[in-house]
């Protein structure tokens, strides 16, 4: 509930036309029941008319104005209304008085300026009475006297006796904390994270740990891959030079260098798993002598036809699988 | 003056045609008539079979009295033909090689044919013992002999037409003696080492059997003229001529040729060496060129009628190791750091 007080200040007589300020209409909130932290507002209404305006600079700023007390916000707007200026100025107050008992205290007043505060109408002459002259040409927002209440223990089940909870649970929650942006800090956690993933990447390449490792190869399981992808080209001569080119490479892998035919015999006592094939390597690479040094290529290739080498690569490459 | 005889005629018939296959008959004779007199020497031997056969020069470099100079009388007196030998001296001087002049039983002054030309075109080995005792000049001469088999002398051409040189050289000794020219080292054919043996039973009968004991009569006992060497020199463009070197294995000497020049690229690694600053120079294209010859000989000793790379990965290191040409820095190593270069090469460079 709130009730206000309208003061008005009657600066003119019965010539309305010849005023300055018109008037000073205060409205005032109620002057009783506040406690310590409460707020109120006072709205002031000034009308002036012919040259003289409201000095707004000159209004109060808001900050505490004594110990007890602080203005939170003056706010002003101005209008025009038949010619007169009128002013809306909005005060509002916040009390920090700790009352121990009923108490009453004053806003203080204050002035407010004008600019030509005793510019006359030309039809007007300017009183002549001191007194008069000073209510026509200055005015003043007058002094609020409060009544302070103090804070008592309030007993709860007085005021709800429904409630039977404790006071933490009718009070109201706390204020909620607002949340600090920290999307440049995810954004920096991920680079990290990303670099550190990246460099343990490195490392592991590095020192050749898994999936890094080498895994002992397997030349002549990837060699049967190939002459059989070949085979599918047909049997013409050039696939046929590739499927040796392939099984040579893959020997020359296994035996960690160039193997020649006459290395068949320490290459059998290295590597004994493939002891078992040991003719037809021996047929291999003879007839694969004959094809790539002499000029009967024609021979070599009935000698080992291409089948053969595919066989002979794929029993080579199920013996190195059994054997690893 | 006493004119050497030249230009003695050929008493063999050299219409008949060449047999490949007889004529490897004969050179595996050849190879177990010096293997009778010198023992646990079988590389060597094939090596300088090789090398008879290419028509090749050889530098024989090893220890003392490993048998280098029994080695090579062995092999004069299996070839047969005129066999001299000169050893290398600091004063010997060119034209010891050529003349020499004396008083004779009349107190008149004479002029002689030298070693060189004592048998005219006859000769078919000249031994050259000691050689980098020798002073350049010597070397010069030899140059030419070897190179052209022909010398200059009292105003005439003299051609030998069978003439093999063999060389040799002992490693132990720096003091007084004159390193071969690049030029005349890359002359040889082969350059091959003479290791002692390492196999006990050739070493127990070095030491223990009696007739390794007098060289002379050693070599005396055996088999003269195994081989008509007379007839070699067309024997070895038959071999040339026929035995087969395939584009393939064109391709896989040219890269081991690139390899060798440039080892950083083909992705060789030597222990303590920088690699890329290696190899100063040298693997000359003549030097390849006698890989081949040598390469085809060797295939044809070893019965086939093809060049296959086993052939010149055998021959390889005494064909070329001489050939190449380390930097300065590397020289003092060089035995170790071309083997490994060689190792390496053949193990990178794919054939076929």
């Amino acid at each position: 509930m709130r009730f206000f007080w309208m003061i008005v200040f009657v600066l003119i007589g019965i010539h309305p036309a010849s005023a300055a300020i018109d008037a000073v209409n205060i409205y005032e909130p109620r002057t009783f029941g506040y406690f310590i932290g409460d707020t109120l507002e006072r709205d002031v209404e000034v009308i002036t008319s012919g040259h003289t305006e409201l000095f707004t600079a000159a209004l109060p700023r808001p900050g505490p104005l004594t110990y007890w007390l602080d203005l939170v916000s003056i706010d002003h707007t101005e209008r025009e209304d038949n010619g007169r200026q009128i002013y809306d100025i909005k005060l509002k107050y916040q009390i920090f008085y700790s009352a121990i008992e009923a108490t009453e205290l004053d806003i203080p007043a204050f002035p407010l300026k004008f600019k030509n505060p005793t510019s006359v109408a030309p039809n007007e002459t300017a009183p002549s009475d001191p007194e008069e002259a000073a209510k026509k040409y200055a005015a003043s927002v007058p002094t609020l006297r409060l009544t302070m209440s103090p804070l008592r223990n309030l007993v709860l089940n007085d005021l709800m006796p429904e409630k039977t909870k404790e006071l933490s649970d009718v009070l109201r929650p706390n204020v909620q904390a607002h949340l600090i942006s920290i999307a440049s800090k995810q954004m920096k956690l991920t680079i990290a994270s990303l670099a550190l993933a990246g460099c343990g990447v490195f490392l592991l390449w590095h020192y050749a740990i898994w999936p890094f490792a080498k895994r002992a190869g397997r030349p002549f399981t990837q060699a049967d891959r190939r002459i059989r992808d070949l085979m599918r080209y047909g049997v013409a001569d050039g696939s046929y030079q590739d499927a040796l080119l392939v099984l040579h490479r893959a020997f020359d892998e296994t035996a960690g260098h160039r193997l020649f035919a006459q290395d068949t015999s320490v290459f059998m006592r290295k590597h004994p798993r493939f002891a078992v094939l040991a003719p037809r390597l021996e047929a291999f690479f003879e007839s694969s002598r004959l094809y790539f040094f002499s000029d009967d290529r024609r021979a070599a290739e009935d000698r080992f036809p291409f089948e053969s080498v595919r066989k002979l690569a794929d029993d080579l490459a199920r013996e190195e699988r059994s054997s690893a | 003056m006493n004119r050497p005889t030249l230009d003695r005629q050929s008493t063999a018939d050299m219409s008949e045609p060449i047999n490949l296959q007889a004529w490897r008959r004969d050179a595996h004779d050849f190879e177990r008539e010096i293997a009778r007199a010198v023992v646990g020497q079988e590389r060597a031997i094939r090596l300088l079979t090789v090398a008879v056969f290419a028509r090749g020069h050889v530098l024989l470099e090893g220890d003392v009295g490993v048998g280098k100079t029994t080695l090579l009388r062995a092999v004069a007196r299996a070839l047969g033909g005129a066999y001299e030998r000169i050893e290398g001296t600091i004063d010997l001087m060119p034209s010891d090689m050529i003349y020499h002049t004396f008083l004779n039983e009349d107190g008149k002054p004479r002029v002689d044919p030298g070693p060189v030309l004592r048998h005219g075109s006859d000769l078919s080995i000249f031994f050259f013992n000691e050689i980098n005792r020798a002073r350049p000049q010597v070397h010069s001469l030899l140059l030419r002999l070897m190179a052209e088999r022909s010398i200059t002398a009292f105003n005439q051409e003299h051609y030998f037409p069978n003439l093999l040189v063999f060389a040799d050289r002992n490693r132990i000794e720096r003091e007084e003696t004159f390193e071969l020219p690049a030029a005349a080292r890359d002359r040889f054919l082969m350059e091959v080492g003479i290791a002692t043996p390492t196999d006990s039973a050739a070493r127990r009968d070095l030491l223990f059997e009696t007739k390794f004991h007098d060289v002379d009569a050693l070599i005396s006992s055996l088999k003269e003229g195994v081989i008509d060497y007379r007839r070699i020199n067309a024997l070895a463009k038959v071999i040339q001529s026929t035995i087969v070197v395939s584009p393939v294995l064109e391709t896989y000497v040219l890269d081991l040729w690139t390899a060798i020049r440039e080892p950083a690229k083909a992705g060789i690694d030597i222990p303590n060496v920088d690699i890329t600053r290696l190899i100063a120079g040298g693997a000359s294209p003549r030097g390849m060129s006698y890989l081949i010859r040598a390469a085809r000989v060797q295939a044809w000793l070893s019965g086939r009628d093809m060049v296959v790379p086993e052939d010149i990965r055998e021959i390889f290191s005494e064909c070329m190791a001489h050939r190449i040409f380390l930097a300065p820095v590397y020289e003092l190593r060089r035995d170790d750091i071309i083997r490994s270069l060689i190792g390496g090469v053949f193990a990178k460079v794919p054939a076929p």
